[in-house]
């Protein structure tokens, strides 16, 4: 049996967090009847995972780098483009332009990484948030697979009111 | 516990094998089971089936735990727009345990047949840069034999006999098991070819539909390729051969023992240079050494022991499968899949199509040899995480995300689906070869192998030409094309991979002889697919299963 090691403490600050999941939720958006990165934790799930070493996976140093360089310019770079709205406040629209621009590596005032790099890399992990057995700390209680209907027929997803 | 094998100490074997894989634990069981006593070197440890546990998409696949890892012990492909430049590829298919890929696989087990024994007969004349391609030197008629012994040893299910273009067996011959379950979307598949003339049929698998050797049926917990199995239903050479071998008391099997060198002295094997579990240099003699650790490293061993080359033939002719695929969706067809007790969650239901084994169309003369296709259901053939990462939308929109993503997701949950995995022969070519990497060295000290491949129109062609066809086909069913991929030219890797050390007839053509020793040095023999003369069209390891069988049971007595 291999037991995964629960990290503690997380890796992003909750700061940091937020930014994270609105990039997230832009690469898998929830609507009414089916779940999105946010419905599922996804964020949490990356929180955990750069907490962990290259023990569990060689990339995740270099993953821990990349976040750390690009949340702040990002968040800088959306200000100046969106009329003074960061990363956190940007809205369903403005969120995919964001995106957009950042997978074709297009988007302004960016450096210190590579924007298409950045992309594939938050495109991958989220999948992984959403779609990994729960044990991650993502799929929040598997309720990506019942939507989806991995190992199991598919159910109906309602979000809870909020 | 991921440990070490306790087997008995033999310090004079009467043979080295070198991995305990398909190869290396079918020659240690045929081997003791004449007499002999064999020590077969692992270099990985031994894996047993609760260390697969808790079957994990992300630990286990995303994470390439079973694997080698790209940035310490690669291979080096030299590609980029000139096919010059070094990068490391991740080898899927190396598998370093007790069991080697066999632990991994997806089990397919369909039979090479007489159109890849006898190639040259089905290329189209004159074909330009297929002058290397020759026909091999034993027949189907005298590998069935050892087909019937693999496919029951191993233990494989299928039915002999369903489709005209199914592999040709003995009269009353059957497998030991029936097929293992069916994909639900099987009938419609088996209807919509057949208004065609073509004829799906299930595919031979070595995992259990029925208790069988001891083991027990697959529970179809939906992890196959790139898993290992926690219950033993999946064959490997770790719960077949290996057991029997070590149960008569003549297997020693040493694992994290890595052999460096294969040694000889005038003309003959003497034994093998390895590292032991703490790295220390050590030598064992034999009068006989077998090599099984995939086509590639055993040419990268047979370099790198300067095992004597007049002709220049080590590593070269190194040839991949054309693989290509397609996937559908049917917008009038309901999701195939009812639940979890309706189907399997894997691609181990899946059928085979062989209509397109040799292309038979007057509109394309310059087609001949063709391949098969592997027919899954798109929304449970893989895991998830792979499935969406790898998704399409449409030929040209790769990646997806967004409102692509969900739509995607939508169709995979509503509509019914078909995915077409393409596996064709390859035109032998002398510059698809491998090296000695003169930069790169591996964990153990040794270079890495580096290779040079570029794919032959002929394949590009034949692989173009077959999903159109299948395309076509599913088309007229109400199907909308999601994904089509052709073969390219470049290969980084990938694990259907042969010819390295080709066997022959003639010493100035060829590495190995018929029984796969070595022309340049006596008692050195080769089982895994560096044999194969040239690439055939299946999934290729039920043929290497059949021919180790064949050597080992044919080789003369030691000294």
């Amino acid at each position: 049996m291999w037991i995964l090691r629960q990290p503690a403490p997380e890796f992003f600050s909750e700061e940091e967090k937020r930014l994270v999941e609105v990039l997230l939720e832009g690469i898998l958006p929830g609507t009414d009847s089916s779940p999105g990165a946010s419905d599922v934790g996804a964020a949490d799930y990356l929180s955990r995972l750069l907490a962990l070493d290259a023990s569990e996976y060689y990339e995740i140093p270099k993953w821990q780098q990349l976040y750390r360089t690009a949340l702040p310019v990002l968040d800088v770079a959306a200000q100046a483009q969106y009329g003074g709205h960061g990363l956190a406040a940007l809205s369903a629209e403005e969120r995919r332009d964001l995106l957009t621009k950042l997978s074709q590596g297009t988007l302004e005032g960016v450096s210190g990484f590579d924007q298409k790099t950045l992309f594939a890399t938050l495109r991958g992990h989220c999948l992984e948030g959403c779609f990994s057995d729960p044990r991650w700390g993502g799929n929040k209680d598997g309720s990506m697979w019942r939507w989806y209907g991995y190992l199991q027929k598919p159910q109906v997803f309602r979000r809870a009111a909020s | 516990m991921i440990g070490r094998a306790e087997t008995p100490t033999i310090e004079k074997p009467d043979a080295i094998i070198v991995g305990a894989g398909a190869g290396g634990g079918t020659a240690a069981r045929v081997l003791t089971q004449r007499g002999w006593s064999v020590v077969v070197f692992e270099k990985g440890r031994l894996w047993t089936a609760e260390d697969f546990l808790p079957y994990d998409e992300l630990h286990f696949h995303e994470h390439k735990t079973l694997i080698p890892h790209v940035d310490v012990d690669p291979n080096i492909y030299m590609g980029g727009p000139n096919f010059d430049t070094p990068t490391p590829s991740e080898r899927w298919w190396i598998v370093n345990m007790v069991g080697g890929a066999t632990m991994i696989w997806d089990a397919n087990m369909p039979r090479y047949t007489r159109e890849d024994f006898e190639v040259t007969k089905y290329l189209p004349d004159g074909l330009e840069g297929a002058e290397a391609m020759v026909d091999w030197p034993w027949t189907y008629d005298e590998f069935q034999p050892w087909f019937e012994l693999a496919e029951w040893e191993w233990g494989m299910s299928g039915r002999a006999g369903q489709a005209p273009a199914q592999e040709p067996m003995r009269a009353g011959y059957d497998y030991p098991m029936p097929p293992i379950r069916a994909h639900s979307s099987s009938q419609f598949l088996i209807d919509s070819f057949m208004k065609a003339g073509m004829k799906p049929y299930f595919g031979p698998h070595a995992i259990n539909s029925q208790t069988y050797d001891g083991r027990p049926a697959c529970s179809y917990c939906g992890f196959n390729q790139f898993f290992g199995c926690a219950v033993n239903s999946r064959a490997s050479s770790a719960n077949t051969v290996l057991p029997r071998a070590i149960a008569t008391g003549r297997c020693d099997l040493r694992t994290e023992h890595c052999v460096t060198r294969l040694a000889f002295e005038n003309g003959k094997a003497t034994g093998v240079h390895y590292l032991d579990p703490d790295g220390n240099e050590q030598f064992l003699a034999a009068p006989l050494v077998f090599v099984s650790i995939q086509t590639i490293e055993s040419a990268r061993l047979f370099l790198y022991s300067d095992i004597p080359d007049p002709n220049k033939m080590i590593g070269h002719y190194l040839t991949y499968h054309a693989k290509g695929d397609a996937e559908l969706t049917f917008p009038l067809q309901p999701a195939w899949d009812l639940g979890a007790e309706y189907q399997p969650r894997t691609a181990i239901g899946s059928l085979q199509l062989r209509d397109l084994y040799v292309i038979d169309d007057r509109k394309r003369p310059d087609l001949g040899k063709g391949g098969k296709f592997s027919i899954y259901d798109p929304y449970t053939w893989a895991t998830p995480i792979r499935l969406l990462k790898g998704a399409f939308l449409g030929p040209d929109k790769a990646s997806i995300w967004g409102d692509d993503l969900r739509a995607y997701m939508d169709e995979l949950r509503h509509q019914g689906g078909a995915y077409f995995s393409f596996t064709g022969d390859a035109i032998s070519l002398y510059d698809n070869r491998v090296e000695l990497d003169p930069e790169r060295k591996d964990p153990w000290g040794i270079p890495v192998a580096r290779t040079y491949y570029r794919h032959h129109p002929y394949e590009r062609a034949v692989s173009e030409y077959c999903l159109e066809r299948v395309c076509e086909i599913m088309g007229d069913a109400g199907g909308e094309v999601r994904r089509l991929l052709p073969q390219t030219e470049a290969n980084p890797g990938y694990g259907h991979v042969h010819g390295t050390l080709r066997a022959g007839k003639d010493p100035a053509a060829s590495v190995l002889d018929e029984n796969c020793q070595s022309h340049t040095v006596k008692n050195l023999y080769v089982l895994d697919n560096a044999f194969m003369p040239t690439a055939g069209a299946s999934n290729p390891t039920l043929t290497l299963l059949a021919n180790a069988y064949r050597v080992c049971s044919n080789v003369s007595e030691p000294r």
